[in-house]
C-alpha cells in the first residue's frame, strides 16, 4: 500500500518573524504558513476562497543589507592591506564572503513585505520577503485565486456599485469597498 | 455601516481603487509607500449573502440535529448527524458538525484543525546541541536526545514534507557524547 503523498509544496524562500522562522508551503485550496520555533511548528491556514486581497510593500531594508555587506567587505580589505603573508590572504578571503554577500543582496533584488489579507485579519507572509519572488508568486497565485474564486466573480457581477459616503459627507469612492 | 477596505501596511488609511490590480508599483497617496495591490473576488463576497439556514415550513423535512426549526442539508461525515447550512463545517471537502470538529480538534485526529505540532526529532537536535554548552549536562541530555529521535519516528511528524535528518544527527552527536564522555570518566577514574 503506497502512503498518500504530503499535499504540501514549498513556495521558496524563508523569513524571520518575532521569535520563529517562516516557511510557506501551498496546497491544493490552501496556502499554510508554517512557523517554526525550537521544537514546535505552528500552521496558519489562508484558504484560497477566503483570500481577500494580496499587498507587496516595497522596502528599503536592501540597502541597508547592502551597505553592512560593503562596509563589512571595505574593513575587513582595509585590515588585509594592513598585514602581511598569511594574515593578509585570511583577511582577504573572509573580506571576500562579505562581498559575495553583497553580490547575492543585489541578485535577490529590493525587499518588500507581502500581506495576505482576509475578512478577518491581514498577516504578513515573512517569506516572502524580496520583490521580485512576491511578485512571481503572485503570479502563479492569480490563476489559482480565480478559480477557487469563480462563484463570487459570478455573483459580485451582478452587484450594484458601492458608493461610500466620506468624511465630508460627499459620496466617493475610496478604493475597493465591500458594503455590510 | 462596516465597509471593507484595503489598507496601506504602512500608514493604514484606504488604499484608493486606481491603484488596486494593476499589476505595478504605485505610491499610496497618504504615506508615499510603494505598494501593489491585487484584489480578489472573494473581497466583496461581503455584501453577498451569507449562508442561511432555512426555516423548515412543511413537515416531514428533516431538520438539523443543533437546530430543530432549521432545514438539514447535509449530514456530518463524521458522526451522520443532519445538519442545517449554519452548522456545516467543510473542512478540505469533508463535512462535519462542531462538536466532531471540536472533538477532532482536542484528539488531533483531523490535520486540517492542527494549529502546531511538537517536532520530537528538533527537540532531539536542540538537546544534543546544547549540551555542547555545559558538557556535563551531556550525561541527562545524549540519551534523552536519542529517546526522542527514536520517538520522532513514532509520532506524527510535520503536515509538511520534512526529512529524518534531524532525528540522525540527533542520534549520531548523542552518541559521539556518551562516547566522549565515556572515555573522560574512563581516564579519570585510571588517574584516580
Amino acid at each position: 500500500m503506497s502512503a498518500k503523498p504530503n499535499p504540501y509544496k514549498r513556495v521558496p524562500g524563508i523569513g524571520m518573524d518575532v521569535y520563529e522562522y517562516a516557511r510557506l508551503y501551498m496546497a491544493d485550496d490552501h496556502l499554510m504558513l508554517v512557523g517554526l520555533s525550537a521544537w514546535n511548528e505552528s500552521y496558519r491556514r489562508f484558504f484560497f476562497r477566503d483570500i481577500q486581497a494580496i499587498v507587496i510593500r516595497k522596502t528599503q531594508w536592501w540597502i541597508l543589507y547592502g551597505a553592512l555587506w560593503l562596509l563589512a567587505f571595505f574593513l575587513f580589505a582595509a585590515i588585509a592591506l594592513a598585514v602581511d603573508d598569511v594574515a593578509s590572504i585570511v583577511f582577504w578571503g573572509i573580506a571576500s564572503v562579505f562581498i559575495v554577500g553583497l553580490a547575492v543582496n543585489v541578485v535577490r533584488g529590493p525587499t518588500c513585505s507581502c500581506y495576505v489579507k482576509t475578512a478577518v485579519q491581514t498577516t504578513r507572509l515573512a517569506p516572502l520577503g524580496r520583490l521580485r519572488r512576491a511578485r512571481s508568486f503572485l503570479e502563479q497565485l492569480r490563476p489559482v485565486l480565480a478559480q477557487a474564486q469563480e462563484q463570487f466573480k459570478k455573483a459580485e457581477a451582478n452587484l450594484p456599485p458601492v458608493v461610500v459616503e466620506s468624511e465630508s459627507g460627499s459620496p466617493e469612492s475610496p478604493g475597493p469597498t465591500a458594503g455590510p | 455601516m462596516n465597509v471593507n477596505v484595503v489598507t496601506c501596511p504602512s500608514c493604514r488609511n484606504a488604499l484608493p481603487q486606481a491603484i488596486c490590480n494593476t499589476g505595478e508599483l504605485a505610491f499610496c497617496p497618504s504615506c508615499e509607500t510603494s505598494v501593489q495591490v491585487e484584489v480578489f473576488p472573494a473581497f466583496f463576497q461581503s455584501t453577498l449573502t451569507a449562508a442561511k439556514a432555512e426555516t423548515i415550513v412543511e413537515s416531514g423535512t428533516s431538520s438539523c440535529f443543533y437546530h430543530e426549526n432549521k432545514k438539514a442539508v447535509i449530514h456530518c461525515d463524521t458522526c451522520g448527524r443532519f445538519l442545517c447550512a449554519l452548522c456545516d463545517l467543510d473542512i478540505g471537502g469533508v463535512h462535519i458538525c462542531p462538536a466532531c470538529a471540536e472533538a477532532g480538534r482536542k484528539k488531533g485526529n483531523v490535520a486540517e484543525l492542527e494549529t502546531n505540532r511538537v517536532m520530537y526529532d528538533s527537540a532531539a537536535l536542540v538537546l544534543a546541541f546544547g549540551a555542547f554548552l555545559i558538557w556535563p549536562i551531556a550525561v541527562i541530555t545524549a540519551p534523552t536526545a536519542i529517546v526522542l529521535a527514536v520517538l520522532s519516528w513514532r509520532r506524527p511528524g510535520s503536515l509538511v514534507p520534512r526529512t529524518r535528518l534531524r532525528s540522525y544527527i540527533a542520534i549520531l552527536v548523542a552518541i559521539l557524547q556518551l562516547i566522549g564522555l565515556a572515555g573522560f570518566f574512563i581516564i579519570l577514574s585510571n588517574e584516580g
